[in-house]
């Protein structure tokens, strides 16, 4: 037999406190299913997407303050070199960020995964919060339970979220101010000027490195050309169209004997660069050297059309 | 309240401690592979030096500080060479030229692997240059040094290898 103050507290207000709180809790579920569909519709990245993704993620050892991304260390163009190889050969960002953190340390990683006390930072304030929740649900009444359990989730929630915004707070690399010295008299920069700017803002770019370096060659200033494209040759070592264009920049800059060493370094790696071969062979075929003509003839065996080929061919045959 | 509070300091000092214990000192791993081509293109390994005490030096001709320790390691090839100990050389993205001529400016008495891309030094976790690592008789790094090798290094640290 029940007594009258537990008739009090019946089911019917309990039952109406039950289908009140129902929308709210559809709606966090609809919320949450909405951001994971996002997540899984986005489409997948390119593979330089994904090697600039990962590289971005990793401090350079060598630089303090910058990441592997845009760093023009050697030792940063060599991780990222290495990134690339895994990523072309389909290991997942995290496989390669462990591979990096086994060699380099976790404190590689500008988001290290949680472990050790770092975890124990991340998690405390969600601890924190969980058991203040509990001591509120528990210590109301039956009654005001629903009111409470969603004051309990609203503290978690909240707990979550500060840590979230404070792990990615620390794990950003300083911001890099730019350098606004570029600007000319009139304070308009000219194309040179602002992709040397932004080559700065960039340094790991092997790309604006290159545009820089032309850019500037094309407004005669060779001996800065040459530097930018040396900063590109040193990013990317095995790119033989990036050192030719040094070699044609530190020719036209009158430096000649590096300009070979650089077409001999780059014809040792890769013989058959008919650029390469061209200007190689037309400095030492005007120096009287017989190399000039194998390798004047080894451009014309690879390239018959090219619009060079026809006078490479006159010249040879004029000067047997 | 007090045994619910009491619950939550147990649960986070517990944590904590858990992640002090996994911080520890790690034990020394086995070295990595170092395999190529030197100068002369003769093909090498670390593996061959195995049973040997070996100082893998990593340097470029662009590295000042690099020109400092080559007398030094040649010094420590002549006293402990008979006693099993050798150096091996890895040259970090360099040209080629400027290497050779680097090398044949310093003599060194070790061979030197060309790592023209780096993907060697960045496999062994070659942060900067000069950086050393010391290899104990079984093949584990049992030493690193960034920086120039002196001789405070080796006639602390390696020759105490040495003569384990």
């Amino acid at each position: 037999m029940t007594s009258p103050k537990s008739q009090a507290t019946a089911t019917p207000s309990t039952a109406g406190s039950r289908m009140r709180a129902f929308p709210v809790i559809a709606a966090v579920l609809l919320a949450i299913a909405a951001l994971l569909w996002t997540a899984w519709a986005e489409p997948a990245p390119t593979e330089a997407e994904a090697v600039r993704t990962v590289a971005e993620s990793m401090r350079c050892p060598t630089c303090i303050g910058e990441s592997v991304a845009d760093s023009t260390s050697p030792i940063a163009a060599a991780m990222h070199d290495e990134i690339a190889r895994q990523v072309a050969d389909g290991r997942s960002p995290d496989a390669i960020r462990t591979w990096f953190a086994e060699r380099y340390g976790a404190e590689l990683l500008l988001d290290p995964p949680p472990q050790g006390a770092g975890w124990v930072l991340w998690a405390v304030p969600v601890v924190v919060a969980g058991g203040v929740a509990v001591v509120l649900i528990v210590r109301q009444r039956p009654g005001e339970r629903r009111r409470a359990v969603v004051a309990g989730a609203t503290v978690v929630g909240v707990a979550v979220v500060i840590s979230g915004v404070a792990a990615l707070v620390g794990a950003a690399p300083s911001a890099v101010v730019p350098d606004r010295s570029h600007a000319g008299a009139g304070g308009q920069m000219s194309s040179a000027e602002a992709l040397s700017a932004a080559a700065q803002q960039d340094p790991g770019d092997v790309g604006l490195r290159v545009a820089a370096g032309m850019a500037l060659a094309e407004e005669g200033q060779l001996g800065e050309a040459a530097k930018e494209l040396a900063a590109a040759v040193r990013l990317s070592p095995q790119d033989a169209d990036i050192a030719f264009v040094m070699a044609d920049v530190l020719l036209k800059d009158g430096q000649t004997a590096q300009a070979a060493t650089v077409l001999d370094e780059t014809l040792a790696r890769h013989p058959d660069h008919a650029s390469s071969l061209l200007l190689r062979g037309t400095i030492l075929w005007q120096e009287g050297d017989e190399e000039g003509r194998r390798l004047l003839e080894r451009f014309v065996e690879l390239e018959p059309d090219d619009p060079f080929a026809a006078d490479v061919r006159a010249r040879l045959v004029e000067e047997p | 309240m007090r045994r619910w509070l009491a619950l939550l300091v147990l649960t986070v000092l517990a944590a904590s401690a858990t992640g002090c214990a996994s911080e520890s000192e790690p034990a020394p791993i086995a070295a990595p592979g170092l395999a190529g081509t030197d100068f002369d293109g003769v093909t090498r390994s670390l593996e061959d030096l195995r049973g040997q005490v070996v100082v893998v030096s990593v340097w470029a001709s662009w590295c000042g500080p690099c020109r400092d320790e080559f007398p030094v390691l040649n010094e420590a090839v002549a006293d402990f060479g008979e006693e099993g100990f050798a150096v091996f050389g890895v040259n970090f993205r360099d040209l080629p030229e400027t290497a050779e001529a680097f090398i044949e400016e310093q003599r060194p008495d070790f061979p030197s692997l060309v790592d023209s891309d780096g993907s060697l030094s960045v496999s062994w976790g070659v942060s900067a240059l000069p950086q050393s690592f010391l290899i104990d008789r079984e093949g584990y790094i049992v030493a690193r040094l960034p920086g120039a090798v002196n001789r405070e290094w080796i006639t602390g640290v390696v020759a105490e290898e040495v003569r384990r």
